[in-house]
């Protein structure tokens, strides 16, 4: 199959790109909008402003056909898999759904090779069981293979192992982790863990309240978070290790606790380094080529030719990260 | 809690649908083919004296000043007359309606209470022998046909015990007697209670297995959920706990206590006939046969309204009981 | 020495299920002191809930404590009389945060109905003792004292789960269960649930028993812990030495498998299967089918718990066969940084 190389582009309020072959995942609070934006870029939710584009074409053009297409070659995987299979249906009836509705023949061997590929081993076993015999690790395994049946070359993953245990969730990631090395797949990861997202992807996008705040590649963000915002969030994340002394968030609340008064920075009434700047919407500036933040902190010289400064790295921990 | 706005919004809406529910009638009756007038025609009644009728019935005016003036009187209680009786709709329906309700409504919140109970022990014991025997005989209790359960009824306790009075509502002596007194004065005599008691029994035994079967499922529902066990290890008592079940386990019989009484009213044509007791659902059946559109009409809008206004109250009701409801909104 | 707030000795509970006697949890020993929060950590159907729930006497109608004993400030709970545990130690003593607690609430009732009712089951407290106690325990997990009026589906999750925790806290109980409190939440609102209980516990020196599959919770939050595998006991101890020396393969796996920020190229420990069901009986080590280094011995004997041979701690005890080999593999269990 020519699997051409494609990009998923949601301007405007967010912006980002999923460039091919690459794993990007989005962090942040629930109810920070991750899901709807999700819902947007699959085409379930119509855009009210601004486009997705996918593979240079804005999806607004899009025929029925065009829908077709990108429906087969975008695949979501929900989050809560007691919820997203049918209960009637056994795992090979689930599997084949998605290539029934796209008339695909030879459903066989592609059911075979997606539960294969999802190591539910031995295949033959798991073909005819039904959802309630499968764990929950194993229910979303066969989400994943019910998505990779059609042999998309992108995945939107809502937030996949979340609902699970912490040993099915390792085993759930390092088994993403190397389909997407080997089947090349551009992969959209939500999560509000953002040491899942750390282990699995190359990019991070930090978004608040539908914004995209931050972004970065991986290790970059986690080593050295810009956005006040970003650093909660590292912050938040427990720590495997009794020694390492790691400072409570800061942050109180919810994102939809305070009024979000449009016109200044939405983070703005929880954030700890709060500016008068801050009564106005910070502009994105570039710390680096790939590195992009929105935030006063590092816009706040105007008369600067240079105005974009280096952030202050790592102080808000003992240097550990 | 219930806002103003809910509730205005569902009172709107309840006013609107009478509304429609009585338009709808009136042209329906209208537009029905076969009316009195053939019934007129085929006895044989003269051109003149039809013309005649048409005038007094005032059926030669357009269609819309006939609803408009519909409307008009119905708003002052005044529904027309029948055609067959020649008397005031309201009239005649009144103490119909009357005597239907005095038997259908105690006899459905009985059947509730007593359902509820018995629909409370069977989901509380669902393991055990007596739950599924229970579950049987409810089955089998609920799939008699009402008039066969009126009739078993007569000719157990009338006919052979000889207890109670097999039909009527009252006995002619008894109407003599109070035929100067105020109207209901009839109802508070000891004869009306022995007429009263097997349609009443009747009423209550067909229609208990529907909340004792809802009151059970939706029991077995509520002890799975979690706030049972947040009672239990919070340490209140078994009684304290299981208020709180009932209090659950009741929610569905609040929408369905109306829908059952709008039922029982559409079964009371064959537990009326079987009783001869002098109801609304004898009334209609009369009325149907002799083409009295009037009275057809305004019993049906009379149920019809029944059902509006029982459901605006069940709304209201669950949304007093049940925070979640309104919130929706 | 002094009592301890909370002794399990011995515990086994088993439940009557259609494919036989399952063994939830077995010969299970540990104790919480006051002023602790003390980790229970296990993959699901390790036994935590069970266990939990044959501390506060509410085992489902097909489970029993098989034998063993429980011990609350030196007082049998065992062998109390129903009627007895119910007035005087739940929620009084002992209170609990449900596991799912956002469901656990009453649907149909205020909060400060439930909180009433709660109260007057155990205390001759007035409506308005109560009404105050509950509007400051509202307001020590972040929440507005005003919004104890409410019904729990006007709250989000997070809130819920702290309004959970403010009634927990209500009758100042001595202990508090919590079954994984913030499973259903996201990473900021778990730190936040985690900075109230904290505070709690050193204002008013309750202890807590924190049930969790997150060994990075425990890490972070607990002093002592311990591991459980389908109903056995792998490993019990401080942090600090289960940290530096786990002596049970299981633990080893468990602290491999999570992301940790600091480091997220560092591949994870991927531990396969699930914690068996045990039908028979038991009678041997419950890790064995998942285990690395498993022998013929750990299929047939069951391991007793002994102590963690080369730990800084003297109270770490590790329930492991082989746990003397798997320590020659050296001490660099995780990835070194
Ligand atoms: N009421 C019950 N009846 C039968 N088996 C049960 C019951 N409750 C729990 N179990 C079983 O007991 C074991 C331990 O369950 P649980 O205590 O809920 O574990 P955890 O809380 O660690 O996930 C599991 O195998 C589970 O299936
Ligand atoms: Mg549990």
């Amino acid at each position: 199959m020519g699997r051409d190389r494609k990009t998923v582009t949601a301007v405007d309020d967010v912006s980002l790109a999923l460039r091919p072959g690459i794993a990007h995942g989005i962090v942040g609070e629930s109810g920070c909008g991750k899901s709807s934006l999700l819902d947007v870029l699959a085409g379930l939710e119509s855009v009210d402003g601004g486009a997705v584009t996918y593979d240079g074409r804005p999806t607004a053009e899009f025929s029925r056909r065009d829908w077709m297409a990108f429906r087969r070659d975008v695949q979501i995987v929900f989050q809560n898999p007691f919820e997203s299979l049918d209960p009637k249906l056994t795992v090979r009836e689930a599997i084949a759904e998605p290539l029934a509705v796209h008339s695909i023949d030879d459903r066989h061997e592609r059911i075979e090779t997606a539960v294969e590929r999802v190591e539910l081993r031995p295949v033959e076993r798991y073909l005819e069981k039904l959802p309630h015999q499968l764990s929950g690790g194993e229910r979303q395994r066969v989400s994943i293979a019910r998505a990779l049946v059609l042999e998309p070359s992108v995945l939107l993953a809502d937030e996949p192992v979340s609902m699970l245990d912490v040993s099915t969730q390792a085993n759930i990631l390092s088994m993403l982790s190397s389909l997407i090395d080997e089947l090349d797949l551009s992969v959209l990861y939500v999560s509000h863990d953002i040491s899942t997202v750390g282990y699995l992807c190359d990019e991070v996008s930090v978004m608040y309240l539908g914004e995209v705040v931050e972004s970065a590649p991986t290790n970059r963000l986690l080593g050295e978070p810009a956005h006040p915002y970003s650093r909660a969030l590292i912050d938040a994340v427990p720590i495997p290790d009794p020694y390492a002394e790691r400072e409570r968030t800061a942050l109180v609340g919810t994102p939809d606790g305070g009024g979000r008064d449009r016109t200044g920075c939405l983070f703005g009434d929880r954030c700890p380094d709060r500016t008068p700047a801050c009564e106005r919407r910070p502009e994105p500036v570039a710390l680096e080529p790939t590195h992009r933040v929105s935030c006063h902190l590092y816009t706040e010289e105007p008369t600067d030719e240079t105005a974009v400064r280096t952030p202050v790295p790592g102080e808000h921990h003992g240097g550990g990260r | 809690m219930v806002s103003v706005r809910y509730v205005g919004s569902r009172a709107l809406q309840t006013v609107f649908l009478l509304w429609f529910m009585l338009t709808f009638l009136f042209f329906f009756f209208r537009l029905m083919p076969g009316s009195y007038l053939d019934i007129m025609m085929y006895r044989g009644a003269d051109p003149e004296s039809i013309a005649v009728f048409k005038e007094n019935w005032g059926l030669n005016d357009p269609l819309y000043v006939q609803y408009g003036r519909y409307l008009v009187n119905f708003l002052g209680f005044d529904a027309g007359l029948s055609v067959q009786y020649r008397e005031p709709v309201w009239d005649l329906v009144r103490r119909r309606m009357f005597n239907t309700f005095i038997l259908v409504a105690p006899a459905i919140t009985l059947s509730y209470v007593v359902g509820g109970v018995i629909g409370g022990l069977i989901g509380s014991r669902r393991d055990s022998r007596a739950g599924e025997h229970g579950l049987g005989a409810l089955i089998f209790v609920g799939s008699l046909p009402s008039f066969f359960v009126g009739i078993l009824l007569i000719a157990m306790f009338s006919m052979w015990a000889g207890l109670f009075p097999t039909s009527g509502m009252v006995s002619p002596e008894v109407t003599r007697t109070y035929r100067d007194a105020v109207w209901w004065r009839p109802y508070l005599t000891g004869d009306f209670a022995m007429h009263y008691t097997l349609p009443f029994v009747a009423i209550v035994f067909r229609y208990l297995y529907f909340p004792s079967l809802i009151i059970r499922t939706s029991f077995i529902d509520v002890t799975r959920q979690e706030f049972n066990e947040f009672y239990r290890v919070a340490g209140l008592t078994p009684r304290a706990r299981l208020r709180h079940q009932l209090k659950h386990a009741s929610l569905p019989l609040i929408t369905l206590y109306p829908l059952s009484m709008t039922w029982a009213l559409g079964g009371m044509v064959l537990i009326e006939t079987v009783f001869n007791w002098p109801g609304i659902g004898q009334m209609l059946v009369q009325a149907v046969l002799s083409r009295d559109y009037p009275v057809i009409q305004f019993v049906f809008f009379i149920i019809a309204a029944f059902v509006i206004l029982s459901n605006f109250v069940v709304d209201l009701v669950y949304g007093v009981v049940d925070p979640r409801i309104s919130a929706d909104d | 020495m002094t009592t301890p707030l909370l002794e399990i000795d011995d515990l086994t509970v088993t439940y009557r299920t259609d494919a036989g006697e399952l063994t939830a949890v077995s010969d299970v020993s540990f104790c919480v002191e006051a002023n602790e929060i003390f980790g229970l950590v296990g993959e699901s159907g390790s036994g935590k809930s069970t266990l939990a729930k044959a501390i506060i006497g509410c085992l489902d109608r097909n489970g029993r404590i098989d034998s063993g004993e429980i011990r609350y400030c030196g007082t049998a709970l065992t062998s109390l009389s129903e009627e007895r545990f119910r007035r005087e130690f739940r929620w009084n003593e002992i209170a609990w945060i449900p596991q799912g607690s956002m469901n656990s609430l009453d649907p149909l009732e205020r909060l400060c109905d439930q909180a009433l009712e709660i109260a007057q089951t155990h205390t001759d407290h007035s409506a308005a003792t109560v009404d105050d106690r509950f509007r400051r325990a509202f307001d020590a997990v972040g929440l507005q004292p005003d919004r104890v009026t409410e019904y729990p589906h006007q709250f989000s999750g997070g809130m819920k789960q702290r309004a959970m925790i403010a009634l927990a806290l209500l009758l100042e109980p001595s202990l508090i269960i919590a079954d994984e409190p913030t499973t259903a939440l996201d990473v900021i609102m778990q730190d936040q649930v985690f900075r109230y209980l904290d505070e709690i516990r050193q204002r008013t020196g309750v202890g807590v028993l924190l049930i969790t599959h997150d060994l990075s919770v425990v890490m972070e939050e607990c002093a002592n812990l311990a591991v459980l595998h389908s109903g056995q006991l792998a490993e019990v101890g401080p942090v600090t030495a289960i940290y530096d020396a786990p002596h049970h393969p299981y633990t080893r796996k468990l602290l491999g498998a999570f992301p940790d920020v600091r480091d997220p190229d560092a591949e994870l420990e991927v531990l396969e299967g699930h914690p068996p069901k045990i039908t028979d009986g038991g009678g041997y080590c419950t890790f064995a089918t998942r285990c690395p280094i498993a022998t013929a011995e750990c299929e047939t004997v069951a391991p007793t718990p002994q102590q963690a041979l080369e730990s800084p701690s003297q109270y770490h005890l590790t329930t492991c066969h082989r746990s003397d080999r798997l320590f020659e593999h050296g001490r660099s269990v995780r990835r070194s940084r």
